[in-house]
């Protein structure tokens, strides 16, 4: 059963989907109270362009896609935050871009389209040391964020104009939070893939909620129920074939139907 | 032209004056597209107040609160205080009505302070000791205002804005949350409360405003004057529905 083990890029991947199951739920249990959860759809339809431009340029996407869908997620801030456009729409109009952005660069760019591909629905065995180094930095500064900022978040979740009358600066959490979203969604992409990353930012969360009594105990089950997807996914992924993206969410969902079953 | 709330919101570490005045609006006025929604409106709170704001719809009332608030930007005036972050904001029912992420209410009290002690004294205070485990969006509309009201206190608010409270909650309900309400006023926290039900408000606070655009009266509610108001609002009201009843309804 361990053999598994033996193999240096399932222990990659394994690495890298357990940092992703542990700060993940983290964030998106404040999206998905805020009803921002699609926000990590938008985002990651924006990364593919800066993937695009990485694989055009031939530079490791993932330093062109940072960079890119941080602006994205900025982007989207403001036009909800100063240009009275809802977050509904920003997330469409950020979405619709990148995803644009990213067709046109892709047909440009004569790197083989399974280079991309491996974007949009994750590629374990594409995982490197390098990039898990990112992401354990990545990680490190996501969660410092949450947990300085966990009063404010949750105070914002609650009810954003009484956050504001506490005096927390509600646009500067926000700014910050869409923009370890933006991070964490670039970094999920060789694992989940940038179409499935939506799905394990959300289905934990909403499945947690369902049989939790607190914002803290949904994030704490939320996480169990993302690394035991996370194993589970990757393991049927090395023992059947299956796609590790698509094996993941899929688990995330099953869990999700025993709970309707179990509290209806 | 807007002014931001920098310019204008000033918050205060000296007494406001000698009154026990925690909190002035000097001059204030907001338009919105050239449209005045509050004209040159001047009014002070003092400790203790229970001051029921009315006025029919689109008087500006929802924007004399935000503007208080520090929450939308005003075209001139000032808005000052000396109670910084000690003003407690419990918003119309319903906003937080399909909550998609469970927050007890001991988080949501906890919001507000992070002494335990304080925190179980704020839920004793509403009488809601009992639901500091419940999920915020099981519970009824007016144990919802309660646990707002407890969050409140928790963060010692010196001054408590309530707007619409009670619109759609029980009888029952609101007599409690109206009789929590007079206690603390007992305790010298200002209250400031919007309602639609003016009979409710001059059977409950010590002084009106009734505004439209401008302060129209403030004084106590013994010498205001019903009646005109209810012929200015209400009738005019009635006789659009009747209008509406009998042309059908335009849509």
């Amino acid at each position: 059963m361990l053999d598994i083990l033996n193999y240096s890029f399932m222990v990659r991947a394994l690495i890298a989907g357990g940092i992703i199951a542990l700060v993940v739920p983290a964030i998106g249990s404040f999206l998905v109270a805020r009803r921002y959860s699609l926000i990590a759809d938008s985002l990651a339809h924006f990364s593919l362009a800066g993937v695009g431009v990485g694989l055009l340029i031939g530079v490791d996407p993932v330093f062109t896609a940072l960079p890119m869908t941080i602006v994205g997620a900025i982007a989207i801030e403001y036009l909800r935050q100063k240009r009275g456009i809802s977050g509904e729409s920003s997330l469409a109009i950020m979405m619709s871009a990148g995803l644009a952005i990213a067709v046109v660069l892709a047909g440009l760019s004569s790197t083989p389209r399974s280079d991309f591909n491996s974007f949009l629905f994750g590629s374990i065995t594409t995982t490197s040391w390098n990039d898990i180094l990112i992401l354990v930095v990545v990680a490190i500064i996501s969660i410092t964020i949450v947990i300085y900022n966990y009063k404010a978040l949750l105070h914002i979740a609650f009810d954003e104009d009484s956050a504001r009358i506490y005096g927390y600066k509600v646009n500067l959490v926000n700014y910050l939070l869409a923009t370890i979203t933006a991070m964490i969604v670039v970094l999920s992409l060789r694992i989940v893939g940038g179409l499935l990353i939506s799905a394990l930012l959300t289905i934990p969360i909403i499945t947690a909620s369902r049989i939790s009594n607190s914002f803290l105990q949904t994030i704490t089950i939320a996480i169990i129920i993302a690394l035991v997807a996370v194993i589970i996914g990757l393991l049927a992924a090395f023992y059947i074939g299956m796609a590790a993206g698509g094996a993941i969410v899929i688990v995330t969902l099953l869990i999700f139907i025993v709970s309707l079953v179990i509290k209806r | 032209m807007l002014k931001s709330n920098k310019e204008t919101y000033k918050i205060s570490k000296q007494p406001l004056n000698a009154n026990n005045t925690i909190f002035r609006v000097s001059n204030l006025c907001v338009d919105f597209n050239n449209y005045k929604v509050l004209d040159d409106l001047s009014l002070e709170v003092k400790n203790g107040e229970f001051i029921g704001l009315i006025g029919p719809n689109g008087a500006g009332k929802s924007t004399l609160l935000k503007s208080m608030l520090g929450l939308t930007s005003i075209s001139s005036g000032i808005v000052e205080n000396n109670i910084k972050n000690s003003i407690g904001y419990v918003p119309q029912r319903g906003f937080m009505q399909n909550q998609q992420v469970p927050i007890s209410v001991i988080e949501i009290i906890g919001l507000a302070t992070s002494d335990k002690t304080k925190a179980l004294d704020a839920l004793r205070d509403v009488d809601a000791i009992d639901l500091k485990n419940r999920k915020f969006n099981e519970l009824s509309g007016g144990q919802q205002q309660r646990i707002l009201i407890a969050k409140s206190l928790a963060s010692d608010s010196k001054l408590l804005i309530l707007d619409e409270p009670t619109t759609g909650i029980d009888e029952k309900s609101q007599d409690i949350f109206f009789e929590i309400l007079k206690c603390l006023t007992k305790r010298g926290i200002a209250i400031i409360i919007v309602s639609h039900d003016v009979d409710v408000v001059l059977n409950l606070v010590n002084r009106v405003i009734h505004l439209n655009q401008k302060i129209l009266y403030d004084g106590p509610p013994n010498e205001f004057k019903l009646e005109r108001y209810l012929t200015k609002h209400d009738n005019k009201k009635r006789i659009l529905l009747r209008h509406e009843h009998e042309e059908g309804h335009k849509c």
